[in-house]
């Protein structure tokens, strides 16, 4: 037992940088993919027919294709069209397309949710649709959906785990490598689990926490 | 004999042969109404009758299929083939208020008073809070200024939105069954804004299921049923004494409640 | 083109026998712990949720090399498919019970209080009353869920089972033509979920139909 400490220790600091890796990746994703999300859920919406069955259709694309795919078009694909991404780029680029695509859909269920009558009594006072989307409805809608993007955030945190395959040095690589070559795979993937479970389990209390909060909150 | 119709006898609303359908439903079967400054129209019927969705139909909450809505001199044509700017020009004439009161719950009080007058009409934050205090002073809701609507019994936050509506200076107030989601005892604070705001001048149309607000404080009322204006006239003619037997059907049966 | 995605369609059947393994080790296995996450037993009660956080906080790819390189390396050897399948498999069963625990909650109270007025044995109301409504509750969930497993299952590539995914590495790494590779693979997954998206509408429909409220 004490063995396994006294490795764990040691390998920590390498594990630890993997994580942080895994971290810049999840967050720089979520950065350009959030805003992304918000637009493609407002372009759903819009009043042009093509630009409403144009996003549509990517937003299915990009969700029905697997994560791993997705890095793997980016990494390995890509070049072939000329555009050659390193694996740091590729992952941040792959996430950000899943981001932008799984997060159109909880906000446009937030933006949804927003009461019609509140619609309607922006419109009544004649606020035109800039001003109502800014002042009415995005407010409400963003905090509705709020909860499901934090618990999104936790998934594309766990999903950085997948750019092992475009051999990111993540920390699932991180342990992978040290198990190669010290055969000791179970503990050091034990270590990596662990790591991945003492941020994501609070994270998930946490928009628990928020969650309830937040209904309060909107009991009018 | 035509003589020129000066500004002030020109209607303020007109509708003239309006349609409305829900798919292959017709809701409202050809209405002619004219609205003239200053008065006070009631509008009663029974459950289906058309009475919101007209209300709603002058402030293009709901477009029609076919016919004009005129208020203030800007028409509008059926399906809404207007643009948004026509339809923002035709609100800031027309304040509604309505039967869920529809306060914006992550606002204030006061903001909720004060933020259409500083998107719509452009007054500084300065002005529109001080038009926002004199208003709820007027229905008396000064005190609930930085409370959250959350916080407000149904009868004061429905006269918060009355005060939102009236903080744009609106030529005429749409009220679509303002007190029907109220305990009567709250609805009473609500008609007495109302009936304060008749008093000073302010045209309005009221759909309502309040009788005596019919009777006592509107001068016309309109009685709808089936997508049509049936009966209409002078309220107390209308109310004591129905011309048609619809009329006469709705107005007894609500009497005997 | 053609001859790409013949070559990768050979991977289809993998992962579908991955889907449809795992959902079925959960979806059975899902009933056991969510008996104990609401059991009245307070200790077991506590440590099925945990179970259930636990799993849950550890991403998918964790599992699969735990159990395959991490037991399969010295306890136990295992073929990648069966680590996949455990792996993939326990995650559901987790999820699953999730998924009941909010149908649960969903019945109606009056449904308990009837079939205990009637005096059904315990075993019988679960099985005869309550189980078959957890079930009808729950099947928009598990079909939202099961879509998401068919894209999950591409991770069972990168511990080398010969399913889709791995079909279009492989192909790649061969060919060098990744951009129509992978945007093949990724047109064949969608069009694996389309399928079970128009099935889970038109049961939904047709329960409906029979259980109207």
């Amino acid at each position: 037992m004490t063995a396994t400490l006294g490795l764990w220790l040691d390998w920590l600091p390498r594990l630890l940088g993997g994580l942080w890796l895994g971290c810049k990746v999840a967050g720089l994703a979520l950065g350009f993919g959030i805003p992304m999300g918000l637009v493609l859920a407002l372009a759903v919406q819009a009043k042009s027919a093509a630009l409403r069955a144009a996003t549509l259709v990517l937003v299915e694309i990009a969700r029905g294709t697997p994560a791993l795919v997705l890095l793997q078009l980016a990494y390995y694909g890509l070049p072939s069209a000329g555009v050659t991404l390193s694996t740091m780029a590729a992952s941040v680029a792959a996430l950000a397309v899943c981001t932008a695509a799984y997060t159109s859909e909880i906000i446009r269920g937030g933006l949804e949710a927003v009461a019609a009558g509140q619609k309607e009594a922006a419109d009544a006072l004649g606020m035109g649709r800039m001003d109502k989307l800014r002042y009415i409805v995005l407010p409400q809608g963003l905090a509705v959906a709020l909860p499901p993007l934090l618990g999104f955030s936790i998934t594309i945190l766990q999903g950085t785990s997948l750019c092992f395959a475009i051999s990111l040095p993540e920390l699932i690589s991180q342990a992978y490598a040290i198990g190669a070559s010290t055969f000791l795979y179970l503990p050091a993937l034990a270590l990596a689990s662990l790591l991945y479970a003492a941020i994501c389990i609070p994270a998930s209390l946490l928009v628990g926490v928020l969650e309830r909060r937040l209904g309060a909150h909107h009991r009018a | 004999m035509t003589m020129p119709a000066t500004a002030d006898q020109r209607p303020l609303v007109h509708v003239e042969g309006l349609r409305k359908s829900f798919g292959t439903h017709e809701v409202l079967k050809g209405i002619d109404l004219s609205v003239q400054r200053g008065e006070i129209v009631a509008m009663i019927g029974p459950s289906g009758s058309g009475k919101s969705t007209l209300l709603r139909c002058i402030n293009q909450l709901e477009t029609h299929t076919a016919g004009a809505v005129t208020v203030a001199g800007v028409t509008i044509g059926p399906d809404s083939a207007s643009h948004e700017r026509d339809l923002q020009r035709l609100r800031r004439n027309v304040g509604m208020v309505f039967q869920s009161f529809n306060l914006f719950p992550h606002l204030n009080v006061l903001r909720n008073v004060s933020l259409a007058q500083q998107r719509v009409l452009g007054r500084s934050p300065a002005e529109a809070d001080e038009r926002s205090m004199q208003l709820l002073t007027r229905v008396g809701l000064a005190d609930k200024a930085m409370q959250y609507p959350s916080r407000c019994s149904g009868g004061q936050q429905q006269r918060i939105a009355i005060a939102r509506a009236l903080a744009l200076d609106p030529q005429i107030m749409l009220f679509d069954e303002p007190t029907s989601a109220l305990d009567p005892e709250l609805g009473l604070e609500v008609l007495a804004v109302m009936r304060e705001l008749a008093e000073g001048g302010m045209t309005m149309i009221v759909v309502t299921h309040e009788m005596h607000f019919a009777e006592d404080v509107s001068n016309r009322v309109l009685v709808m049923a089936d997508g049509e204006i049936i009966e209409q006239g002078a309220s107390r003619e209308v109310m004591q004494n129905p011309q048609t037997a619809r009329a006469r059907q709705f107005l007894s049966a609500v009497r005997d409640r | 083109m053609l001859a790409i995605f013949g070559n990768l369609v050979t991977g289809v059947p993998m992962t579908l026998i991955l889907t449809f393994g795992a959902l079925l080790i959960g979806v059975v296995l899902g009933v056991p712990i969510c008996m104990a996450r609401q059991s009245r037993h307070g200790v077991l009660s506590r440590l099925a949720a945990a179970l259930i956080v636990a799993i849950r906080s550890v991403p998918p790819l964790v599992w699969l090399f735990l159990v395959y390189f991490g037991l399969g390396s010295g306890i136990l050897r295992m073929s990648p498919l069966v680590a996949a399948l455990s792996g993939l498999g326990l995650i559901t069963a987790v999820n699953m019970a999730e998924i009941y625990r909010g149908s649960l909650a969903a019945i109606h109270s009056g449904q308990w209080e009837a079939s205990q007025a009637l005096g059904l044995p315990r075993w019988s109301r679960l099985v005869e009353i309550i189980g078959p409504q957890v079930a009808r509750i729950s099947l928009p969930a598990v079909a939202t869920y099961a879509i998401g497993l068919l894209k999950d299952s591409a991770v069972a590539s990168i511990i080398g089972v010969p399913e889709l995914a791995f079909r279009g590495t492989y192909l790649s790494q061969q060919t060098f033509k990744g951009l129509e590779i992978f945007m093949a693979v990724g047109l064949l997954y969608i069009a694996m979920s389309l399928p079970v998206a128009w099935a889970s509408r038109v049961v939904d429909a047709r329960i409906r139909l029979r259980v109207a409220k």
